[in-house]
């Protein structure tokens, strides 16, 4: 017997809602219990896990019976660009980093490259002008600690 | 009423006081430098204060007290700029401004929006100033009966109402909140002092950051999406801007809204913690419920905008309430300026308004002009925060990318921060993948540590008994509320009407 | 056996001058300390009473030596984040803490894996400590502490004592009254000492501990009562509430305290050069004032001194610890 999905988008949600569920009450399963009175810290995560992978389950199995849409389109170039600006930039920030202005610029060239088309000169204008403005409001104007660069 | 009769001299004495040119300067300083702080991201209300402490030693109280307030509810007031123009939440109660400011800001009516917030807001702070006048002390001890127990059932409450927020089904809508309370969990036990969730790492023993959260969720993963959605080709995001201005329909739609939000902000600012968030999602949940049209909410209803605006402001001048009269402190920020207060040799609580009366309305006269402040300044920066919008979307992206990692690093100053808002943002395009609506398990993962510890400490007080959330009358009053909303939500006919209702909603949300 | 000697001596003397060339160059450094901007960091969010210390004292140490002592706010875990990070820096004097008695002490010793240890630091200064106040509900019974144990005695269990959080210093003070006089209560944590109070103020919960400063408002109303001073003498602020001692309870005394330590390893000159400074910046009018404002006994005097110290209150808690009266997580 052969079933279909008939709604993704639901399917879908209730299997990552069971993942979180059981992934909660696996890890919760190290805290103690306790009883009503003293309450472990392990007796509200492992509640909430058991509702959510219950709710979870009956959202997967109503998804099997109810018509809905199919998940299209996904974005991968904008989310793996914009991800790797993003640890980029943390690990440029980490305290034996380059610096905060290295940092920044890496972040705003890593995340344009998320578009096709790609303009040297105005990115090189607006790469400038941000860390620019960046550096003068939040290093010098708030006095943020950030080293900004290797050698201070 | 012995308050009305003293309120006339007390008010006068109030404002004598704070119109002198010193105390309107630091008013105006204060305004100002919270307005900055509330658009920018990487400094918060907290922080700001704590710097420019040290500069208040040699300050008169009164002058330095009014700057410090002019700071907290500056920033509290400009935190919606950021929410309605690029959908980055600064605290929790901007999320809810970002559900229809945002959507409005994109059909081109960031304008109206952001007048409205402000217009709002501003009738929010003069409320909220006058309640403290007249019923400060009052409000105050109605604050002291709130027990773990009641904190429990408000915050039950506020859960169940949050389900209404989403636009969906309501069954995901509930998987999001108990997701969001799992996420709140991360962190060290208040009660036992173990870490959960932690796995080992030291940065996330006091758990996940809001900012963190609300960065990943709304502001990288709605960039991700825009870039999907035809960013590529089309490089105006933002809808043709009509007109700069609420228009008369606009202000017949909020002036009911603003006056509800200004209500409940006002009884929930005086309750420590999660004051101003839950009276924004509070009145949210009202609005959309009271409206004609539900479907509206969530596609750009200027009403979304108005009354949780409102309701966060009044909040947020309320919770000035315990402070001031019982030396209460509820948030970090109240904390700073009793600390303010103490090393200016002034012991705060009720002995202020009868010792130092000069001192405590020159305070509250001075809210209510840095109120007025707040709106000559933000008005006329509305034109050019809408103006920000026609930079191309190519261009303005990795401005607010930039935004996003130093709002969010600086918060603990520490590169984990940035790596978990990541695993956050990539979440959050899954969730709008799958249409799950995040902002319920926002509300969730900021009520849940909440919910947690009182529940468990009510039960810990009551020796394991039960019944204490049904024995004590306010706990009572907020699960029977809690119960008539789950019924509304439930019984099938509303139930089917709500499906009907989401079904007609236009999905096109760019046009 | 003459080459062994030699060689033994040869390399004692190449120890010597490694430590004189060292030395000397520690002195120079010294002197020239601080070349740059110094970092102190506070392992609290903005606002704490470390926070405000520090940037009281950083003040008049900037303006003493024209360098700037820049506040690095590095909360989380109870301040465990921020020692994490002075544990590994340089030791070089240019990375500072404020310490506590939770992230020097308590995090470390009730931790059974914990991150860094207190002999990673080295003490400076103490700059001073805030004793602990019984403080309960207008209508709990007992009028001070001695009623109180008698209370307690006769009601095992019935007695609900709030605190700032487990292993937190008013947890460690309950924790030491309790061993102190063996009653037995109900401890109910909670995230700080501010909604604590709040609940003491409501009636949710009977007492707990705090400092004068944070519970003077509550005490000039008359919305709590002060049943002890938990230090070895009265409170100039509160000269009718008895100590501890006076009320026949011995060896429950309990502090909260701040000082400045530096990573371990730092040279000795410049932490001398620091405890001078911050001894002459504690002799200051100014700073005497604000610190009494915070309800802080003012501390100075050696970093020996101050080593002792710290090393008495961590014997105290290791002893409770030894005992079952707080556990070990």
């Amino acid at each position: 017997m052969r079933f279909r999905i008939k709604n993704q988008e639901d399917f879908w949600s209730g299997l990552m809602f069971i993942n979180f569920g059981v992934l909660a009450i696996i890890v919760a399963r190290d805290y103690p219990m306790g009883a009503a009175m003293r309450m472990g810290p392990g007796y509200f995560p492992t509640y909430v896990g058991a509702l959510l992978a219950g709710l979870g389950a009956v959202i997967c199995v109503r998804s099997l019976r109810r018509e809905g849409e199919r998940i299209v389109g996904w974005a991968w170039r904008p989310l793996i660009m914009l991800s790797v600006a993003f640890l980029v930039y943390g690990f440029l920030m980490e305290d034996r980093g380059l610096g905060f202005v290295p940092a920044l610029v890496a972040l705003i060239v890593l995340s344009s490259l998320s578009r096709r088309e790609f303009k040297p000169v105005e990115l090189t204008i607006l790469t400038v002008a941000l860390v620019a403005g960046a550096v003068g409001i939040f290093s010098y104007g708030l006095e943020l600690p950030f080293p900004l660069f290797w050698w201070r | 009423m012995e308050e009305l009769a003293l309120l006339f001299p007390n008010l006068t004495l109030g404002f004598s006081t704070a119109v002198s040119p010193a105390n309107l300067f630091y008013c105006f300083a204060g305004v100002f430098v919270g307005t900055l702080i509330g658009v920018l991201p990487g400094i918060g209300p907290l922080a700001a204060i704590a710097m420019l402490l040290p500069l208040t030693f040699n300050l008169p109280p009164v002058g330095a007290l009014i700057m410090l307030a002019g700071i907290y509810y500056g920033a509290q007031y400009a935190g919606s700029t950021t929410a309605i123009l690029v959908k980055l939440p600064r605290e929790s109660a901007s999320v809810v401004t970002c559900m229809d400011g945002y959507e409005m800001a994109k059909k081109g009516r960031a304008g109206p929006a952001l007048a409205v917030a402000a217009l709002g807001s501003f009738f929010a702070g003069t409320v909220g100033v006058v309640l403290i006048a007249l019923f400060g002390p009052p409000i105050a001890e109605l604050a002291l009966k709130f027990g773990s127990a009641e904190y429990f059932s408000l915050v039950v409450m506020g859960l169940i109402a949050s389900a209404v927020l989403a636009h969906g089904s309501l069954i995901k809508a509930l998987g999001m909140i108990l997701l969001g309370l799992l996420f709140g969990i991360v962190g060290t036990d208040v009660n036992s002092g173990m870490s959960r969730f932690a796995f080992g790492v030291t940065g996330l023993t006091d758990g996940i950051s809001f900012v963190v959260i609300a960065m990943g969720l709304f502001g990288f993963a709605e960039i991700v999406s825009n870039l999907e959605r035809g960013g590529a080709k089309r490089d105006l995001l933002f809808g043709r801007i009509k007109h700069l201005w609420p228009t008369l329909d606009d202000f017949r739609r909020s002036w009911k809204p603003a006056i509800r939000g200004t209500a409940i902000g006002a009884f929930f600012g005086t309750l420590p913690g999660a004051g101003p968030t839950i009276a924004a999602f509070s009145s949210y949940a009202l609005e959309k419920k009271v409206a004609k049209d539900p479907s509206r909410f969530g596609s750009g209803a200027i009403e979304g905008v108005a009354g949780p605006e409102s309701a966060n402001n009044a909040a947020a001048q309320c919770a000035f309430i315990p402070t001031l009269t019982l030396g209460i402190a509820g948030s970090g920020t109240m904390a700073l300026m009793l600390g303010a207060l103490t090393i200016q040799g002034i012991a705060p609580g009720l002995q202020v308004m009868t010792q130092r009366p000069e001192l405590f309305w020159g305070l509250i006269a001075s809210m209510w002009i840095g109120n007025g402040m707040l709106v000559l300044l933000n008005l006329p920066l509305i034109g050019l925060w809408v103006k920000l919008l026609t930079v191309p979307y190519r261009m303005l992206f990795p401005a607010i990318m930039m935004f996003m990692a130093i709002g969010v690093y600086s918060v603990n100053n520490q590169s984990l921060d940035i790596y978990i808002t990541l695993m956050f943002g990539v979440l959050g395009y899954v969730f709008v993948k799958l249409k799950c609506e995040p902002a319920p398990l926002i509300l969730a993962f900021v009520l849940g540590p909440l919910m947690e510890e009182n529940l468990r400490r009510a039960l810990l007080i009551s020796r394991g008994d039960p019944t204490v959330f049904m024995t004590r009358p306010i706990s009572a009053g907020f699960l029977v509320a809690t119960l008539a909303l789950l019924l509304i939500m439930v019984v099938p006919a509303v139930r089917k009407k709500r499906q009907e209702a989401l079904e007609d909603q236009p999905h096109d949300t760019t046009a | 056996m003459h080459i062994e000697r030699h060689v033994r001596h040869l390399a004692a003397g190449l120890v010597l001058a490694a430590a004189a060339a060292g030395f000397a160059h520690a002195q120079e450094k010294a002197s020239a300390y601080p070349g740059k901007s110094v970092r102190w960091v506070v392992p609290f969010p903005p606002g704490a009473s470390n926070d405000i210390i520090a940037r009281l004292i950083g003040q008049k140490l900037s303006e003493a030596w024209g360098q700037p002592f820049v506040v690095d706010n590095r909360p989380g875990a109870g301040g465990t984040v921020g020692a994490e990070t002075v544990a590994r820096a340089a030791p070089d004097g240019y990375t500072l803490i404020v310490s506590n008695p939770g992230p020097s002490i308590n995090n470390v010793l009730m931790r059974k894996k914990p991150s860094y240890l207190i002999t990673d630091f080295s003490p400076v200064v103490f700059i001073g400590y805030a004793p602990l106040i019984i403080v309960a509900h207008p209508g709990f019974p007992p009028r001070n502490a001695r009623e109180l144990v008698e209370y307690a005695k006769i009601n095992p269990g019935r007695v609900n004592w709030g605190s700032s959080g487990t292993g937190s210093s008013l947890h460690i003070g309950l924790a030491l009254f309790q061993s102190a006089t063996g009653v037995s209560v109900v401890h109910v944590p909670y995230k700080g000492a501010a909604p604590a109070l709040s609940d003491v103020v409501g009636g949710q919960i009977n007492l707990m501990y705090t400092t004068s400063v944070t519970g003077e408002a509550q005490i000039k109303a008359g919305r709590v009562k002060v049943l002890a001073v938990a230090d070895e003498k009265r409170q100039p602020v509160l000269p009718d509430v008895p100590t501890l001692a006076e009320l026949g309870i011995k060896g429950a005394e309990a502090k909260v305290w701040f000082g400045m330590s530096a990573p371990a390893k730092t040279p000795r000159p410049i932490i001398d050069k620091l405890n001078r400074e911050v001894n002459k910046a504690l002799g200051t009018a100014d700073v005497r004032q604000r610190l009494d404002a915070l309800g802080l006994v003012v501390g100075g005097g050696t970093p020996e001194q101050f080593n002792a110290f710290i090393k008495n209150e961590s014997e105290r808690l290791a002893k409770l610890i030894k005992i079952g009266a707080v556990q070990v997580e």
